[in-house]
């Protein structure tokens, strides 16, 4: 395949996933900027890690590998230039901006639970966010390098976390 | 709480997403291709200069070494003017070594691998950013004795040898000191933190927490029972 056709089958593939991609910087980022500079870090180490892709092999679980890996490097970089703002100020600029959409009950659960996975460690946010798209244990193990069991008893902390922070919402 | 629930409100439409997807058509993709690959060599920059840097620095000892080889009598001056320009060039140069191979290495990292093994290794290779530090204090006391010759020894005075002895004597400890405790274990001593301002010192103590961090995240729990609050509620096919 040359590499017009290479590039081509790569924007299509990107086509294909760019909402889980943009999920994954919402999740590590808090600003509109950090979140364009990370997924364009995102597009592009897709793009140079295109060799390390096995036929055969899942392209979820690559494509995660990829993303979540470029993710929390980029965070830690940020958290270590002091750049990392709190969520909780960032949903207050939001709340400033479009009241309307917290009239919604979901939308408002939907930022209790962004909230809450900014509150976990750059780790298991990685975890909720395989769990929360719907991963089988074996391939969120794959993806982390963990074994399964260790997986089971991390999601079910995470989850019991996420529960005790968006139970009020859900009432 | 449901899983379904949870599930239900991470994919219930966040409307900046919604924005974000729509502007991107297949040219958006190679904007962003372009646009990454620039910002990544501009990052790469400052490290290639602090490298350029340390080459030079040991270009110029290995020119004072060569005009002092060639030009100066032999002499107890020369003895220690090469023997102190000499360490001071094998303690930079072990440093400089250190730092390019991590840099490189930093650069060439399978993004792929699992995120256990890949965030593993980063942390470890910025961590080990801590023997270029370790080392490079190690040439200190040379900085002491390179102007030393016969004349200053003979004609110096009790004063002069009893505040050469100590100088030297003091960055000998100190040196020895730090490369035996600048490490992981001791980076939240005071003491160290000081030695460490100008290396980067927030960043060296992040990598070292987060290599601590992962250590526990990999050995946690290897052996929890399957229960049924921890069931795969979506097995493989």
């Amino acid at each position: 395949m040359d590499n017009q056709n290479n590039l081509d089958e790569f924007v299509r593939l990107m086509q294909a996933h760019k909402g889980i991609v943009y999920k994954i910087c919402n999740s590590y980022c808090n600003n509109r900027a950090d979140r364009e500079d990370l997924a364009q870090e995102i597009i592009y180490q897709l793009w140079r890690s295109g060799n390390t892709f096995r036929t055969g092999q899942k392209f979820s679980t690559w494509m995660f590998r990829v993303a979540l890996n470029v993710a929390i490097s980029f965070y830690r970089k940020r958290k270590s230039a002091g750049a990392v703002v709190s969520y909780k100020e960032h949903l207050t600029d939001l709340a400033d901006q479009d009241d309307a959409d917290y009239e919604n009950e979901l939308e408002k659960a939907r930022r209790a639970l962004q909230q809450s996975i900014h509150e976990l460690n750059e780790l298991d946010r990685a975890m909720i966010i395989l769990f929360l798209e719907a991963k089988s244990y074996r391939e969120i193990a794959e993806i982390m390098g963990i074994t399964e069991t260790n997986v089971a008893t991390k999601i079910s902390r995470i989850k019991e976390k996420l529960r005790q922070k968006i139970q009020p919402i859900n009432n | 709480m449901e899983d379904e629930y949870l599930k239900g409100v991470w994919n219930y439409p966040d409307q900046e997403i919604e924005q974000y997807m729509a502007q991107m058509d297949p040219s958006f993709e190679m904007d962003q291709l372009k646009k990454a690959k620039a910002k990544l060599r501009s990052l790469l920059f400052p490290k290639i200069v602090g490298i350029v840097l340390g080459l030079g620095w040991m270009s110029f000892m290995v020119l004072l070494l060569y005009l002092s080889f060639l030009h100066s009598p032999n002499s107890l001056g020369k003895l220690f003017f090469m023997g102190s320009i000499g360490m001071i060039l094998l303690s930079t140069g072990i440093a400089v070594i250190l730092y390019a191979k991590d840099i490189f290495t930093l650069q060439r990292i399978d993004h792929s691998a699992s995120v256990f093994f890949t965030q593993r290794k980063l942390a470890s290779l910025h961590a080990s950013m801590l023997n270029a530090v370790r080392i490079s204090w190690l040439q200190l006391p040379f900085y002491t004795t390179f102007y030393l010759n016969e004349g200053l020894l003979a004609q110096g005075g009790p004063i002069f040898r009893i505040i050469q002895t100590l100088a030297t004597g003091t960055t000998v400890w100190l040196a020895i000191w730090l490369y035996r405790n600048i490490n992981n274990r001791n980076i939240q001593n005071k003491r160290i933190r000081t030695f460490l301002q100008g290396y980067g010192f927030e960043s060296l103590l992040q990598a070292g927490e987060f290599l601590n961090e992962i250590e526990s995240f990999g050995n946690e729990v290897e052996s929890v029972p399957t229960i049924p609050s921890v069931a795969d509620p979506h097995p493989q096919e």
